[in-house]
């Protein structure tokens, strides 16, 4: 065994510094893949900040551009002996209940490949699982048909666009997502439910907004001095409109139906801030300027 | 593997091979087999006297992989329950070495093509490497760190949301 220590010597990364020969960087890119693969992509993904080496094969990981799910428990689609990353998941159940269980176990898997979108379709608005927003790595959320916890953690730092779609949410859980994602640019509320009647959206950093109310809908408040374009639409029953003025507003489509009862709005504060508008649209009943 | 061991009439034959290091080693044609480049080589006939040249496997890893693959060509066809258990003991005990010999098996298996054991260790790496952080890893496996720290930031800042891990309270789950 008189040469062990010169092929150890060889097996040390060039330019390295270190003491000791690596048990790692020198395999073939295929072996360290298929090691990788078997870990959680998450945890192959970290292992990137081992070296250049290791930073480099990042690359060469499988990436999933979008997989559509019907069944919570069949796994998701992933590349063969190389840890896959996915894009796009889109959930819709084909029947109506889904096993809570099976669900927060597809959002953890997804979670665990570093999703950036996630679509998801229920029947009957059942509930979505507390994780579904505290998924980082999220920038796109839609949600059809569902209902949100009354309470669940947040934290969205890269999540971009937002849309409801016949969500149930409790106004409080508006308040806490719209905390928690700091860089929310679009947000889309058509016909939500879950607040007692009236809600008050808040956020500095929304760029464009598209806002339908349900149908029992008695107020909208509206508090986003980021905007740039707002599209807002208004039902009969509503009864108070509060938009506060949004000065960079560009572009503005305003549908305010005729109340059933007196409708308070009053728009000419928000006319007023706006001194860069060039489109606005205004329909439905004549508004008093 | 079963496909493998079945088709040579005269499979008790012996096959040499010769390490890196000049040592000789003998095993049934049935364990060559299970080797892709062993297999060729026997297929292409030149399977001779003087023995197989393998120019990257040492002696020490090579005696590790005769024993694998005789030990599993001789299980490998019609296997009862009891003898898939004893392999898969036998497997456990086999992959129970340090870093230095398995990343020499990791070569060597790759090299040689044999699909089972090249498993075993790619498995047995990720066991090794599975839910620690990338620095007690750079540890394990003698991995230099050549990042500037600036680089390194900029990793994590890249792949936030692999680095960091929200977890929900456990009282939410």
């Amino acid at each position: 065994m008189g040469r062990a220590p010169r092929k150890r010597r060889r097996r040390r990364r060039a330019g390295g510094g270190g003491e000791g020969p690596d048990y790692l960087s020198g395999l073939p890119d295929d072996v360290v893949l298929a090691i990788f693969a078997r870990l959680t992509t998450r945890q192959a993904v970290t292992l990137s900040a081992l070296s250049r080496r290791f930073r480099g094969l990042l690359a060469q990981f499988g990436r999933v551009d979008s997989a559509t799910v019907a069944d919570p428990a069949l796994p998701l689609p992933s590349y063969p002996a190389r840890p896959s990353l996915i894009r796009r998941l889109a959930f819709a159940p084909s029947r109506g209940g889904v096993s809570p269980v099976a669900f927060r176990r597809l959002l953890d898997a997804a979670a665990y490949r570093g999703i950036s979108e996630l679509a998801i379709r229920l029947q009957r608005s059942g509930f979505v699982p507390k994780s579904v927003l505290s998924i980082r790595s999220l920038t796109v959320i839609s949600l059809d048909s569902c209902a949100l916890p009354r309470w669940c953690p947040a934290a969205c730092p890269h999540l971009r666009t937002l849309k409801l779609y016949h969500v149930a949410i409790p106004q409080r859980m508006i308040n806490i997502i719209l905390k928690a994602a700091p860089v929310l640019e679009t947000l889309e509320m058509v016909y939500c439910m879950g607040f007692a009647g009236s809600c008050c959206v808040e956020s500095s950093s929304v760029r464009n907004l598209l806002f339908k109310p349900a149908l029992e809908q008695r107020g909208v408040t509206l508090k986003m001095a980021g905007l740039r374009t707002v599209t807002l639409y208004t039902r009969p029953k509503v009864q108070t409109v509060r938009l506060e003025p949004a000065p960079e507003i560009r572009k503005g489509y305003l549908h305010i139906v005729r109340p059933r009862v007196k409708l308070q709005f009053r728009i000419r504060p928000f006319l007023d801030a706006g001194t860069g508008l060039t489109c606005l649209t205004l329909r439905g009943m004549a508004i008093n300027l | 593997m079963a496909a493998a061991t079945d088709d040579a009439g005269d499979s008790n034959e012996m096959i040499r091979v010769v390490s890196s290091d000049g040592e000789h080693f003998e095993m049934p044609e049935a364990a060559a087999n299970l080797s892709l480049v062993l297999r060729h080589m026997i297929e292409d006939d030149c399977a001779d006297a003087a023995g197989i040249p393998l120019a990257v496997v040492a002696a020490k890893p090579l005696a590790k992989i005769v024993d694998y693959c005789t030990k599993h060509a001789a299980k490998s066809s019609g296997l009862t329950i009891e003898e898939a258990e004893e392999l898969k003991r036998f497997d456990a005990e086999f992959i129970e070495v340090d870093t230095d010999m398995l990343y020499d098996l990791l070569v060597a298996a790759d090299f040689m093509g044999v699909e089972g054991l090249s498993k075993l260790a790619v498995q047995r790496t990720a066991d090794l490497i599975k839910g620690k952080t990338p620095e007690q890893n750079r540890e394990t496996f003698g991995i230099v760190n050549d990042f500037t720290p600036e680089e390194e930031e900029e990793i994590c800042k890249e792949n936030e949301w692999a680095f960091q891990i929200t977890k929900p309270p456990s009282r939410l789950c």
